[in-house]
């Protein structure tokens, strides 16, 4: 028996939000959203003169008295959003939380599987693997996913790192949170991530348009081109993309020092740097551009970006930076 | 393949330095992180900048390179011009030869006084270069003497180098310039650092020219300008009778010519005195009649000159008259005719009779009394008589010279007929080509002899000087041949009686100072010292010199004392009694009066050309120094020497590979 993902005392605060698409979504069941087409809700949209084969029950006999000429009222059909749920849970997800020992320590095993067998132990303490950004990331996508199912809304996930591992098959409705919980929890870290690689794969994709988010820490070999590349299959597959991006607190600014040998954890490979406090100011202004250059590139095609800092409570982090950036609502 | 400095050894420590460090390099400590690329592009952003800033923050590379660049640096064998430091080996050569002691008219402008010695000043121009001695720099001390003297090997201790300078006194001998300067062109040989400074007034009598030198040779002339200098160059008393006459050579050395009145003293009383003007180069005869008797002449230049050393001379009066000739034989007409001819007084005494003295005979055994007038020379013709060999016969034999003819002992009959003949006074004018006896005494030549006949092999007779007094024995009697029937038999008497005769001065003549002489010792004398009697040596203040003893007893071979002027050579007996003593004239070198005839000094080899090169300036280091101004020019305190910082790059490239250890600790570059 896993504990919940995520606590249980979050999920009523959870319910009482929704995913604020800004697009009238096309879904292909009923769902709470309003749909771009008329459709039988309760929602009023307008007027139209009869015609023969319209349905009857929508003849509007009010006006018929008064005006004696025949109209039929359309209502906004609302149809379900299309949520799609990319978790990387490559290598490099694996940090953060690392403490005083240094952020190696995210690799050793056991704080791993414990970590990612029993995720938050003491959920809402802010203990070691709270920091984890795999963990923050699959809680993240969890809140998102349950906040999708509370709103009727269909709910598709995936774990991916240089491609896509498993997928959850589209789910709706809050009964099958747990099934989505479960998929998330049970996704481990490892592999090299290939952003760009994993999702443009056809089956990655989602069918209908929709939202998708993805949860990554965009450590991308490629960088802002290799995400650009991926995102615009999204985008010309009708998506409205959510990018979180998550970082540990221990590498946004890193407390290393001395001559070391930065060993990649998903390449092997080391690079021996004598790291001063030049080298770490240099660290941080890269950092800030990577991120400035990912907003601009987002901003000029209608992408939500959201830095996510795995140091922020993850309830922060929810209904105030999420919120905050109006992708909830 | 050679080491030339073992010294440099002690920069191996860095070796096991090295190895000890990286045991204990800290190495780069593996730290995992999520991705490097942000790191890449951290890096690339550095770099990219600069492409040295891929260097710029490696503190260890920087180190490295520097110790590099000092190692590079020291095997360069860098150095830098020291102004005025003596740096490496100087061999320092004093001349302290006999002109060094003339006068020198000081330098216009400056504080030297104007009455100082080229010693004098040598000593001051010494100190100034000991002055400017580098660190590391090392002094031979060598005296260029009447042989080449090393006083200091190697000495780094300026204090020793001025003790020893100021002790330098001029010798009056013969100058040892070639030994000395071969001494020092070996002494260089193989040293590299090493260079030669001369200091010197130029005067040498000898050419060194041909010695060559490996080192840079420089030389401080300290010669004088107009020097003046007029020496007695000969001087001697002949005797006529009663009177004697006297003549002198006097020399002008000087560039001008030289008038001075001369001045001739008998027993220190003024006998004559004569005017003379001698033009510069030339010598003037002067000679002085009618002087009455004395036992020391000394004559002496009026005017002071620069070189005082030669400015007075001295001549012994030889024991005037007939020689007084002691003959002791049986008759020999021939023999006592020839000894009258050669104008000998000849007092016949029998072997075994009473002395011709008026004394009676006491004892037989004793022999006869000793004559009343001492003889000039004691000849014994046949065997000795017993008696001469004791007591005061025996004394008065060792004390006169004497001519043996024949004695008592085996005979050999020489094997050969051919006679031969040595050079020597005695055999002058003679030619014997048939041998003067058919045998000859068989015994053995004493070490003082040397040979004057010999039949076939075998000596027939033999001449020398035992204890300062002359010898001469036939080892054969006259009666054995006819040598006195033969023409050359007067002549040779003559010459034997004018040898044995010789040496009869008051005098024992005329030495270069510092020379060896074989000394005529009273036997009685236990005792003797040199004393100072007149001349130069008195003004010097010249204290007495003991004799020099050998065995407990006194050497016969003296060294002559070093000061020229007259010496007495004064003798006690062993009970304190005052013995007879000696005079002799001390000269200084002959050589040494040339002050003033400079001829530029100049020695081979290619580190002469070096010494020129190295005397920036002006110039007065230059080994050509014929054109310089000379008086007062020295070294000059401004000159440049090399210094090595080999040494120090090499401590610095240590200390350099020490810092890196620093750095290996910390682990950090920059």
């Amino acid at each position: 028996m896993s504990e919940p993902l995520l606590p249980p005392s979050l999920l009523p605060r959870l319910e009482r939000l929704s995913i604020a698409s800004k697009r009238r979504v096309r879904g292909t069941m009923q769902g709470k959203r309003r749909s771009s087409r008329f459709g039988s809700s309760l929602e009023f949209a307008d007027y139209r003169e009869y015609a023969p084969g319209d349905d009857i029950r929508r003849f509007d006999w009010g006006v018929y008295s008064r005006t004696g000429r025949p109209f039929v009222r359309q209502y906004w059909d609302e149809q379900e959003l299309q949520v799609s749920l990319y978790v990387d849970a490559s290598a490099s997800m694996d940090f953060g939380g690392g403490g005083a020992s240094g952020p190696a320590d995210g690799l050793t095993s056991d704080d791993n599987k414990s970590d990612g067998n029993q995720p938050g132990r003491n959920p809402t303490g802010r203990n070691k693997a709270d920091r984890n950004k795999l963990i923050y990331a699959k809680r993240l996508a969890a809140s998102v996913g349950y906040m999708a199912l509370a709103s009727y809304d269909r709910v598709q996930a995936a774990v991916f790192d240089s491609e896509v591992d498993r997928q959850l098959p589209p789910v709706r409705g809050k009964a099958s949170a747990a099934r989505l919980f479960s998929f998330l929890q049970s996704a481990e870290p490892g592999g090299e991530g290939r952003l760009s690689q994993a999702l443009r794969q056809p089956k990655a994709l989602p069918k209908q348009p929709g939202m998708t988010w993805i949860f990554s820490d965009f450590w991308l070999d490629g960088g802002i081109d290799e995400l650009a590349e991926a995102l615009s299959y999204y985008l010309a597959a009708g998506q409205e993309i959510v990018l979180v991006h998550v970082l540990s607190p221990e590498e946004i600014s890193p407390a290393l020092s001395g001559d070391l040998r930065l060993v990649d954890s998903e390449l092997g490979t080391g690079k021996e740097i004598a790291l001063t406090g030049k080298v770490l100011e240099e660290y941080r202004r890269t950092l800030q551009a990577y991120q400035a250059d990912i907003a601009r590139f987002c901003s000029e095609r209608a992408i939500f970006y959201i830095q996510m800092n795995t140091g922020v409570p993850l309830e922060t982090g929810i209904f105030e930076t999420l919120r905050g950036a109006g992708v909830l609502g | 393949m050679g080491i030339a400095s073992w010294s440099g050894l002690w920069f191996a420590l860095a070796i096991p330095l090295i190895i000890l460090m990286y045991l204990f390099k800290r190495k780069y400590v593996d730290t995992l992180v999520p991705s490097h690329m942000l790191w890449n592009r951290v890096l690339r952003n550095i770099e990219a900048n600069r492409p040295w800033q891929k260097l710029q923050n490696r503190l260890l590379l920087w180190l490295q390179l520097l110790a590099a660049a000092l190692l590079v640096l020291a095997l360069m064998t860098p150095f830098i011009w020291v102004k005025g430091g003596l740096s490496g080996h100087t061999v320092i050569v004093v001349d302290a030869s006999a002109s060094m002691s003339g006068q020198r008219k000081g330098e216009p402008g400056k504080d030297t006084p104007s009455s100082s010695t080229a010693l004098d000043r040598l000593k001051i121009k010494v100190h100034e270069y000991i002055d400017s001695m580098g660190a590391d720099g090392e002094v031979t001390l060598l005296k260029l003497g009447t042989e080449p003297e090393v006083l200091l090997t190697r000495e780094t201790d300026q204090k020793a180098i001025r003790d020893q300078v100021d002790k330098l006194e001029a010798k009056f001998g013969k100058a040892a310039y070639r030994e000395t300067m071969s001494l020092a062109a070996a002494m260089t040989q193989d040293d590299p650092d090493a260079s030669v400074l001369v200091f010197t007034d130029e005067q040498w009598s000898e050419r060194a020219d041909d010695i060559l030198f490996a080192a840079p040779v420089e030389i401080v002339s300290l010669k004088g300008e107009g020097t003046s200098n007029a020496a007695v160059e000969q001087f001697g008393i002949k005797n006529d009778g009663d009177h004697s006459t006297g003549v002198a050579v006097i020399r002008n050395y000087g560039a001008r010519p030289f008038e001075t009145g001369l001045n001739l003293f008998g027993d220190g009383q003024l006998l004559a005195s004569k005017s003379v003007k001698v033009e510069s180069g030339k010598a003037v005869t002067v000679t002085f009649d009618e002087l009455p008797a004395s036992d020391v002449y000394k004559i002496k230049l009026e005017r002071d000159d620069d070189y005082a050393a030669d400015n007075e001379a001295y001549a012994f009066r030889e024991k005037g008259g007939a020689p007084h000739v002691l003959l002791i034989s049986e008759g020999n007409l021939f023999l006592e005719k020839a000894l009258q001819l050669s104008g000998a007084r000849v007092t016949r005494m029998e072997p075994g009779t009473s002395a011709p003295s008026n004394e009676p005979d006491s004892e037989g055994d004793k022999g006869p009394a000793l004559p009343k007038d001492k003889p000039d020379m004691i000849i014994i013709d046949g065997i000795t008589p017993a008696y001469l060999k004791t007591g005061e016969w025996s004394r008065l034999i060792q004390e006169t010279p004497s001519w043996t003819l024949g004695g008592d002992g085996g005979k050999i009959q020489p094997d050969s007929g051919r006679t031969t003949v040595a050079n020597h006074p005695v055999t002058r004018y003679i030619s014997l080509n048939d041998p003067p006896a058919a045998a000859v005494l068989a015994g053995d030549m004493p070490s003082w002899g040397k040979p004057l006949m010999e039949i076939g092999s075998t000596p027939a007779a033999y001449a020398g000087t035992e204890n300062g007094v002359n010898r001469l024995v036939f080892l054969f009697a006259l009666s054995d041949g006819d040598l006195p029937l033969r023409p050359e038999f007067p002549v040779m008497v003559n010459n034997a009686v004018q040898w044995l005769q010789a040496g009869r001065t008051t005098g024992l003549g005329r030495m270069v100072a510092g020379a060896e002489l074989e000394m005529p010792f009273n036997v009685e004398a236990a005792q003797a010292s040199w004393v100072a009697a007149d001349g130069y040596a008195v003004d010097a203040g010249a204290a007495p010199i003991p004799a020099a003893a050998k065995d407990h007893s006194l050497a016969a071979v003296q060294t002559v004392p070093p000061l020229p002027g007259l010496w007495r050579f004064e003798m006690k007996g062993a009970d304190g009694s005052v013995l007879p003593g000696y005079n002799l004239e001390v000269i200084a070198h002959p050589s040494e009066s040339a002050i003033g005839q400079v001829k530029p000094l100049g020695f081979g080899g290619g580190g002469v050309g070096a010494s020129a090169g190295g005397a920036a300036g002006n110039g007065t280091g230059n080994s050509t120094g014929a054109g310089q101004s000379s008086g007062g020019v020295g070294p000059n305190p401004e000159r440049s020497a090399k210094h090595s910082l080999t040494y120090l790059a090499a401590l610095l490239a240590l200390i350099v590979i020490i810092a890196e250890w620093g750095v290996y600790q910390r682990g950090r570059s920059i």
